[in-house]
């Protein structure tokens, strides 16, 4: 905590020494007092608040639809391995397809309104999180399954009180993996098709109104949101795994 | 009865596609009722592949295997594995480990409670019922999961290497605990080790077996000191039974599988 607090402090400098240098155009630089204090004008106004807030909502309605499938598909697959040996190409093959690529066809689809993106965000995190489900049930311990099938346990017993838990930490990845996704599809599409309210459409609309020091202030935004996301779900993963770092 | 029947049972496994190895050809053996059954057998002779067709999670091809008279899948029959680590549920705490297969028949929280209460009574546990597996030594995790296998009262007991993991503390703890739950639950069961002081100390009798086909190639009774397991320990034996052990698996190289010395 100390050590990255002395980082962030160190490239604040830097920054600080090269934009007073003046070595780099101001428009492509502001210093980050000028920075800070359009960011205070930002927030006081609301504005960027209201940003978050609408990124935030389109980036976790598209996650959470994408685990409440994903999750329970990816149980499935992996619990039926035999389900597992064929679909696990079709799955790696729309997996290599940029989320953004299929914007346009979203667009086409569900037209200019929220849908099409939440769609993308869906699209870009579903095959994350079915696979890392999936994974986690093919590699959990054979050991306890048969220690429940020994006892007795009927298969939706062992389900759901065994193989579940053992693929937790994997499912933990998969949700942490489809979250800076989520971020970055959200972002993109934000850019691509305006928003009246967004992070992405604001870094858009400052460039075209040459507002640098606004389009610095959201950039560092967007990069505290993925950070503090990533963070809030490590302290929660070692709450709810507590035994993850034993084994 | 006896406890556990082994009768003239064949079993092949697979080692590749259209390879098979005989690890059974007419192999049988009996345990008493209520006699513990120590195993000492060379690595791969099959007694783990004995203890999965015993406990019914694998079928042999041919021959019959009857727990009590009847045919496995109908008897409650505890197995405790090796690998303490993999068989024990780290997201349990000791206390739901232990009662976990009551929870698997949906029996009454009353009902657990008393249960294991009762065991509770029995044996003695000195540690944290709070506390999770991956805070427990290893030799307290295998005795849990010992404890886990006899809260559903088994008919029998299959306990496969449980000291090869532990160091040599642990292990004598765990054969302590053993020996004193000996005392208090009497069942057929059965015991893999290594270490044959481990088997002298806890096994009313001990079968030796030979490589694969496994053949049982020595037995030894040993003498029972009424109510007094622990007193079973015996330095003369146990040189008289290292001695054998040397002659069978050191010496003949049809035994060992290693070859002359
Ligand atoms: N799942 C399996 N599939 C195929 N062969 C197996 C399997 N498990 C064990 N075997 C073979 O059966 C033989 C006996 O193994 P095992 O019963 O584990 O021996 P032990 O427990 O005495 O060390 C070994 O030769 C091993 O290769
Ligand atoms: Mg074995």
């Amino acid at each position: 905590m100390k050590k990255s607090g002395i980082a962030f402090l160190i490239i604040v400098a830097l920054w600080e020494l090269l934009s007073a240098s003046r070595l780099i155009n101001p428009m492509f630089l502001p210093t980050p007092l000028e920075t800070i204090t359009e960011g205070g004008r930002l927030l006081v106004e609301k504005k960027i608040l209201l940003d978050l807030a609408c990124s935030l909502y389109r980036i976790l309605l598209g996650v959470v639809l994408a685990f409440a499938v994903g999750v329970p598909v990816g149980i499935f697959i992996g619990y039926f391995s035999r389900f597992y040996d064929y679909v696990e190409s079709a799955l790696d093959f729309f997996r290599s397809i940029p989320p953004i690529l299929v914007f346009p066809l979203s667009l086409l689809i569900f037209g200019i309104g929220e849908e099409s993106r939440i769609a993308v965000i869906f699209f870009g995190c579903v095959l994350t999180m079915i696979l890392n489900a999936s994974m986690g049930v093919v590699n959990s311990q054979k050991i306890r399954v048969k220690v429940a099938k020994i006892m007795g346990a009927t298969w939706l017993q062992i389900l759901f009180r065994v193989v579940i838990y053992d693929a937790l930490p994997q499912i933990f990845i998969g949700i942490r993996v489809a979250l800076s996704m989520g971020v970055i599809v959200g972002i993109v599409t934000e850019m691509l098709v305006g928003t009246r309210h967004g992070l992405g459409s604001r870094v858009v609309y400052a460039q075209t109104a040459y507002a640098t020091p606004e389009m610095y202030f959201t950039i560092i935004v967007v990069g505290l949101l993925g950070f503090l996301i990533n963070n809030l779900l490590i302290v929660l993963e070692r709450k709810t795994i507590h035994w993850k770092q034993y084994s | 009865m006896t406890g556990i029947h082994v009768g003239h049972v064949t079993k092949k496994m697979k080692l590749a596609p259209k390879r098979f190895e005989t690890v059974f050809d007419d192999f049988s053996l009996d345990v008493g009722e209520g006699e513990t059954l120590g195993i000492f057998g060379p690595n791969g002779c099959g007694k783990t592949t004995l203890f999965n067709m015993i406990s019914g999670i694998l079928n042999p091809d041919s021959g019959q295997i009857c727990v009590h008279g009847k045919k496995p899948k109908e008897r409650n029959i505890a197995y405790i594995f090796q690998d303490y680590r993999n068989s024990l549920f780290p997201w349990l705490t000791i206390r739901d480990n232990i009662i976990f297969p009551l929870k698997i028949k949906k029996m009454k929280q009353t009902e657990i409670d008393r249960k294991l209460q009762n065991l509770l009574d029995l044996v003695k546990i000195t540690f944290d019922l709070s506390k999770y597996p991956y805070q427990l030594s290893g030799g307290q995790q295998q005795y849990v999961a010992i404890l886990r296998g006899l809260i559903s009262d088994p008919d029998v007991m299959l306990v496969d290497e449980p000291f090869s993991a532990l160091d040599y503390s642990n292990s004598m703890w765990l054969m302590e605990k053993i020996s004193r739950v000996q005392e208090k639950i009497k069942i057929s069961s059965m015991l893999v080790a290594h270490d044959i002081e481990h088997l002298v100390y806890l096994a009313d009798r001990i079968v030796f077996l030979s490589v694969k086909p496994a053949r049982v190639v020595w037995e030894k009774t040993l003498e029972k000191v009424p109510g007094r397991a622990r007193l079973r320990f015996d330095y003369d034996l146990l040189d008289e039974i290292k001695r054998v052990i040397k002659d069978i698996y050191v010496h003949d190289p049809d035994q060992s599988g290693l070859g002359e010395i």
